[in-house]
């Protein structure tokens, strides 16, 4: 997306809102659920 | 001296698009270096977040950053990011108005589009952070493996120029970038 707004009709650039969207969704939930998980195990000195 | 850990943190990116500018060729094929600028200019924000957050995230874990009872882990992966976030967008913006006066990059076409991109890319950064950083708490292991990852990363996410530039002798190399494009 950056490169097609920076190069406009230039270059070729293949980008989903959605599915960009989605992915990037999954991937916050899965890295809090970790933190989560994690969180439990650290302790603060 | 104690500042110039931050000052490091904001002027680190900007040594990338500068730096880049020798090795970034035109994707149309006609090594216009104006065109070469503005991918440079582009690659930084890119280069510079997506990996690099993940692996600062880790070593800041690592190195025992929880020294404080009342602050929680959430908060140092709130924080660091939205830290390294904004100096890469310094360096985006500094490297911008450099190009821009030399009169070697334009204001991108599509302004919007710009914006939206930039902000998956920060949202995709956050993302690798949180399960980078969450992972290192567990192994350390995961730090070891992605530091020097984030570092070759700059590498493969080169690999569109050694495509075009050294096409024979580094083509099967593109194929290892998460981030490679196939092109027509």
């Amino acid at each position: 997306m950056i490169r097609a707004s920076v190069f406009g009709t230039t270059v070729k650039t293949y980008e989903d809102l959605m599915y960009t969207a989605c992915g990037l969704a999954v991937m916050t939930l899965v890295g809090l659920w970790l933190l989560r998980e994690g969180g439990r195990s650290v302790m603060a000195e | 001296m104690k500042a110039s850990g931050f000052v490091w943190t904001v002027s680190e990116p900007l040594v990338l698009p500068f730096g880049h500018v020798e090795v970034a060729n035109d994707p149309s094929h006609t090594r216009s270096r104006r065109t070469g600028h503005a991918l440079s200019v582009e690659r930084v924000s890119s280069v510079a977040a997506v990996p690099h957050i993940g692996g600062r995230i880790a070593v800041h874990i690592q190195n025992g950053s929880l020294l404080h009872q009342q602050v929680t882990i959430l908060d140092i992966f709130i924080a660091r990011p939205l830290l390294e976030i904004g100096s890469n967008l310094t360096a985006l913006i500094g490297s911008s108005v450099v190009f821009y006066i030399l009169g070697t990059v334009d204001v991108p076409r599509d302004l919007p589009m710009f914006y939206v991109g930039y902000f998956f890319m920060a949202w995709c950064a956050v993302a690798i952070t949180l399960i980078i950083g969450a992972l290192s708490e567990r192994t350390d292991w995961v730090q070891r493996i992605w530091l020097p990852y984030s570092y070759m990363y700059m590498m493969f996410r080169g690999s569109s120029a050694l495509q075009t530039g050294c096409r024979r002798a580094f083509a099967p190399w593109r194929f290892i970038s998460p981030t490679h494009r196939h092109r027509r």
